[in-house]
């Protein structure tokens, strides 16, 4: 073995987070503008004086029939400040979130190059999809970076996305919280989770109703958690609609349905208080032992 | 799309899994291989075999973080053939070759001693800044070219060259101060 081989194989043993560090890091660079100083004040101050005299926007390309998207839709990953994440990702996550006592979705911050637009139960055309669902253990999807929370829906909304040519089709239920299991929900509060559309995997999403109870393991939305076609650069990022997300409801809902829980039976075995029938309360305290 | 589910596509054995792996680090894995063949269609067949070997691997592994796993994958294939090229005749240089001079000749017991060296470095680059550790592993662990790491790191080639030869020489110390000869 030279001196390469022996140097190649002991820089193997550079350690993951070192490696990863390494190939995301790029030096923000200064801008140059900023070297303009004052004379970029003042030109801030005549384009804002010109904003404010000419008339509305209409904010994007709006989707014919639909409504105009906002200006900050069109917005680039680079020009999000590291400080704008989702409440929930937040280090020291404030007592109140924005969202917590409005289901108004999340501000469109994050994606880049798709429309969207709020459409009716009735134009809600979520045309079924084919999706596979990858083998997990309870273990380990208890294992997964889930939030874990019992709520109510209280409203729900759909929503056409267009990327590109395609159009999607998620729903964003107003959940409000009743109890906590994993993650730093606070009860009373009302958090949005966005669903995919119909497809294969969506389970017991299909039957979720406001006014049902359901056990929740969600995802927290960040502002790279989203969708994105091979060989394009637009991006559907999921935290400009919710909070949270549940892409497959096989697994990860339980849902009340007069009196029973309905949920995944092959996956997990849940034992039933009385013997008989499993409730909510039986998921939890199943849920409670499985996350310790 | 976030690493957790692409890796959810491959233990699903989706064809996306491939599709999106390449969409988020088909550049970076180029980049890599390229650095060290120096030659783009060997490269490109590396990067292949990378998603071969991903491919392969996942399930049953579950690699988190998934973007050293690949890195490891596209590096370990390059150098790979590398030496198998440089075997028949003579190839660029790599900029690992600079890092020669800090460390002692191998010895009989090559692979403690790699292993060993290899947590060295590690812990030297723990005391290092961080702007400091990046430097050193694009050149040495990427083997990125001195004009691309300056473009990086927003700073003129003289200042990465000069940089590279301030770490070497302070490498050099600790191991010797580690107890390597």
């Amino acid at each position: 073995m030279n001196q390469t081989e022996l140097l190649s194989q002991a820089l193997d043993e550079v350690r993951d987070g070192q490696i990863e560090e390494a190939a995301q890091y790029q030096k923000k660079r200064r801008k140059p503008w900023l070297r303009w100083g004052g004379l970029a004040a003042c030109l801030a101050v005549a384009a804002a004086a010109a904003l404010l005299l000419r008339p509305a926007p209409a904010g994007g390309e709006p989707i014919p029939g639909g409504k105009p998207v906002p200006d900050s839709a069109s917005l680039q990953a680079e020009d999000v400040p590291e400080t704008a994440q989702p409440a929930l990702q937040s280090p020291d996550p404030p007592q109140e979130p924005e969202t917590a006592v409005s289901d108004e979705p999340a501000s469109p911050i994050y994606s880049v190059g798709v429309q969207w637009e709020e459409v009716s139960a009735e134009d809600y055309g979520g045309v079924t999809s084919e999706a596979c669902l990858a083998y997990y253990t309870p273990e380990e999807i208890f294992a997964m970076d889930t939030v874990i929370f019992r709520g109510i829906p209280r409203s729900v909304r759909y929503f056409r996305v267009r990327l590109d040519d395609m159009d999607l089709w998620y729903r964003v239920f107003a959940i409000e919280v009743t109890a906590c299991y994993r993650g730093d929900l606070q009860p009373g509060d009302i958090y949005n989770l966005l669903c995919d559309g119909p497809s294969t995997v969506s389970g017991l999403i299909e039957s979720l109703g406001t006014a049902d109870e359901a056990i929740f393991m969600p995802r927290i939305a960040t502002g790279e958690t989203g969708f994105s076609l091979s060989g394009s650069d637009s991006f559907f990022c999921y935290a400009d609609l919710a909070e949270l997300y549940l892409g497959e409801g096989i697994r990860f809902l339980f849902l009340e349905e007069d009196g029973q829980v309905d949920y995944a039976r092959d996956v997990y075995d849940i034992p039933a208080a009385d013997g008989q029938t499993v409730t909510l309360d039986d998921v939890a305290a199943y849920i409670a032992a499985m996350t310790g | 799309m976030e690493d957790q589910r692409i890796v959810e596509l491959f233990f699903a054995r989706s064809e996306q899994a491939v599709a999106a792996l390449d969409e988020k680090y088909g550049s970076l894995l180029f980049r890599i291989s390229d650095n060290i063949l120096q030659n783009d269609l060997d490269a490109a067949e590396c990067v292949n075999d990378t998603y071969l070997g991903v491919w392969n691997a996942v399930p049953p592994a579950r690699p988190s973080p998934l973007c050293a796993f690949v890195c490891r994958i596209a590096r370990n294939l390059s150098l790979k053939r590398y030496r198998e090229r440089t075997a028949q005749k003579r190839g660029p240089a790599l900029p690992l070759e600079e890092l020669a001079g800090c460390i002692p000749a191998p010895s009989a017991e090559d692979v403690l001693s790699a292993r060993e060296l290899g947590q060295a470095i590690c812990r030297f680059l723990d005391g290092l800044d961080r702007e400091s550790r990046v430097l050193f592993l694009r050149r040495y662990w990427f083997s990125d070219p001195v004009k691309d790491i300056a473009v990086r790191l927003g700073v003129s080639e003289n200042t990465v060259s000069a940089r590279l030869r301030r770490l070497r020489i302070r490498l050099q110390q600790y191991l010797q101060k580690e107890g390597f000869p």
